[in-house]
């Protein structure tokens, strides 16, 4: 069965079930966070150095030069589209590919259906995908949201479904692993920075904090290291 | 005890047990737990979800408690953004939103525990905000602040609160539970009253016909064990006194105080208590998700756990932004209500005592 979010009659309990059980089932019951940090147009990067996954969108490559150039700066991962233009040559580089959906809580059920079925499409034609992304536009509704993820794990049941915790916020992120989501990235560190100065409004996570996120939502925690190594914790 | 067990009491309305309450507690899958308390806030409330138009006023935030869990407090009166209001200043801030046009039903006035200001003052409160809205709700004072005045002031908490009530006293919030546990208490808020003086404030209230709200703090060194005594404790309150409208759920936030080396709860474990109430508090009317503390999204996903109260428009709210919180200060009573529907519920404008209120179209929002 395809669960359809943006529908008000659905039983919210019954997609949130089949999505997690979608996703302990695909991952063995294992949750997953990753320390992120982002390459922008102007070739500078936000979030923290040490990061495992670093991220370049696919609408910043033009401004940086192309994929190549963002590769030598130190992606290691790509953000695409729903038509994924550059999504085979990342695949192709050695990177991670996260497949981004825009879903807003003011649109109808068959522009949400139609962004669902782009996305199912590009995951057969590009099979490197790595995982899918949400990305709200504009404000992000509770349940709106999951529902939406939900729908995204039913739809691309083997991918991960990620949650990028700097456009959710914490409280809203960890709910979407009760509904279908399987991973958190975000600023997550070692160690709390003071949050003095540049920091004084620092959300970041440490890794005890990410951790802590997925097991309590019943997951095994564990965390994407370098070079493709995952530590379960 | 299973959760098909546990749902079978529930359908039959046996109330649950201590042993019940840690299983809900306990149980691997929060989407269980979540769907058996949607079922009785259904059964409860159908789809509408109540909000009112509040005004926040805290007079004073100058407390001689010095609870490790407070943002908010300062212990001495010259201390750095120590504040008192005088009497004026907070008839202004009601006066200002109705002025503007804002049909504010109810102020909410909760403070610190402090001991250098005479009774008349609160009085002289409640009496003059009366007069500049005598169709407006006055809840105020919390357990914890009623007791406080009967230490001070040296009168029974009867006379305390009649009298208070000819001022204009219309409820009591439900603030200052924290956890009712002597060694939860000694060691978050030692000074605060002890958790059989917090219920006999409520008790005498519900006797002399004020109705009031009650909470629970989590997420500080409480047990779970602890949480569902806590909400045991509750209901057998109401079981004797039954002027309790709803129960608010409040998990802790650790910025800017003596507890901050804890992580603040997580949204499952604030929706799993929002849970856990209903399903424990089947004699208690109403399930607040105060959107303040919890945060918009899950206080609009906790509307499918149990809740179906959002708390109001608010306003001047201090007590948690001071905290950390990072909700909004205030939400128009539009914006609840979209909120509300966006979260697949219909919003219903309620005053104090769950009273629905006609629109200017006669109908309710």
């Amino acid at each position: 069965m395809r669960l359809e979010a943006n529908e008000p009659n659905l039983d919210l309990f019954d997609m949130g079930r089949q999505a997690l059980a979608a996703a302990r089932a695909a991952f063995a019951g294992n949750a997953f966070f990753v320390a992120a940090r982002r390459l922008q147009p102007d070739g500078a990067w936000l979030g923290p150095p040490e990061a495992t996954l670093a991220l370049v969108a696919e609408d910043a490559l033009a401004a940086l030069g192309g994929l190549a150039v963002a590769r030598k700066l130190g992606a290691n991962g790509v953000l695409c589209d729903r038509a994924g233009t550059v999504a085979g040559e990342a695949v192709g580089l050695g990177m991670r590919v996260l497949a981004c959906v825009p879903f807003a809580a003011d649109e109808s059920s068959d522009v949400r259906r139609a962004h669902l079925d782009q996305l199912a499409e590009l995951v057969r034609r590009v099979p490197g995908i790595d995982g899918i992304l949400p990305v709200p536009v504009g404000e992000a509704q509770g349940l709106d949201t999951l529902q939406f993820f939900a729908a995204c794990r039913m739809t691309c049941p083997a991918q991960h479904v990620v949650v990028d915790l700097e456009l959710l916020g914490q409280k809203l992120g960890q709910l979407c692993l009760s509904f279908g989501a399987d991973e958190i990235l975000g600023s997550i560190t070692g160690q709390r920075a003071l949050r003095l100065g540049e920091h004084a409004s620092s959300n970041a996570l440490t890794r005890d904090e990410a951790a802590l996120l997925l097991r309590a939502s019943g997951f095994t925690p564990c965390e994407r290291q370098p070079e493709g190594k995952v530590q379960v914790l | 005890m299973s959760l098909s067990a546990i749902a079978s009491k529930v359908r039959a309305g046996v109330p649950l047990s201590q042993a019940d309450g840690l299983a809900l507690y306990q149980h691997p899958n929060l989407m269980e737990v979540g769907a058996l308390a949607n079922d009785v806030r259904e059964r409860l409330h159908g789809d509408r979800t109540y909000f009112n138009r509040n005004l926040h006023i805290n007079p004073t935030n100058v407390c001689v408690a010095s609870c490790k869990l407070c943002s908010f407090s300062r212990r001495r009166a010259d201390a750095e953004g120590a504040f008192v209001l005088d009497v004026e200043q907070a008839v202004d801030k009601l006066r200002a939103r109705l002025a503007a046009g804002d049909r504010v039903t109810e102020v909410h006035i909760v403070g610190g525990l402090h001991d250098g200001l005479p009774f008349d003052y609160f009085t002289g409160l409640l009496s003059s905000l009366k007069a500049a809205a005598p169709g407006i709700s006055l809840k105020a004072f919390s357990a914890v602040e009623i007791f406080f005045f009967h230490h001070l002031y040296g009168m029974s908490i009867e006379d305390i609160l009649r009298r208070l009530q000819s001022a204009g006293l219309d409820s009591l919030p439900g603030g200052g539970a924290e956890i009712l546990s002597s060694r939860v208490r000694k060691a978050i808020c030692p000074n605060k009253c002890e958790a059989d003086e917090w219920l006999e404030v409520h008790r005498t209230a519900h006797r002399l016909g004020i109705k009031s709200n009650c909470t629970m703090l989590f997420g500080t060194v409480e047990t779970l064990e602890d949480r569902v005594d806590h909400l045991l404790l509750l209901r057998a309150q109401q079981a004797e006194s039954a002027g309790f409208m709803a129960f608010i759920p409040l998990p802790f936030h650790p910025e800017n105080n003596a507890l901050g080396d804890r992580p603040a709860p997580t949204a499952a474990e604030i929706l799993r208590t929002v849970a856990v109430s209903r399903l424990l508090l089947h004699n208690v009317p109403h399930i607040k998700a105060y959107w303040v503390s919890l945060g918009l999204a899950t206080a609009q996903t906790a509307l499918w756990f149990g809740a179906d109260d959002f708390d109001g428009t608010v306003s001047e709210e201090k007590i948690y932004h001071q905290a950390g919180s990072l909700s909004p200060q205030a939400l128009a009573s539009g914006e609840i209500a979209r909120l509300v529907r966006a979260a697949g519920r219909v919003p219903v404008e309620r005053d104090t005592l769950y009273g629905h209120v006609a629109q200017a179209g006669g109908e309710v929002s």
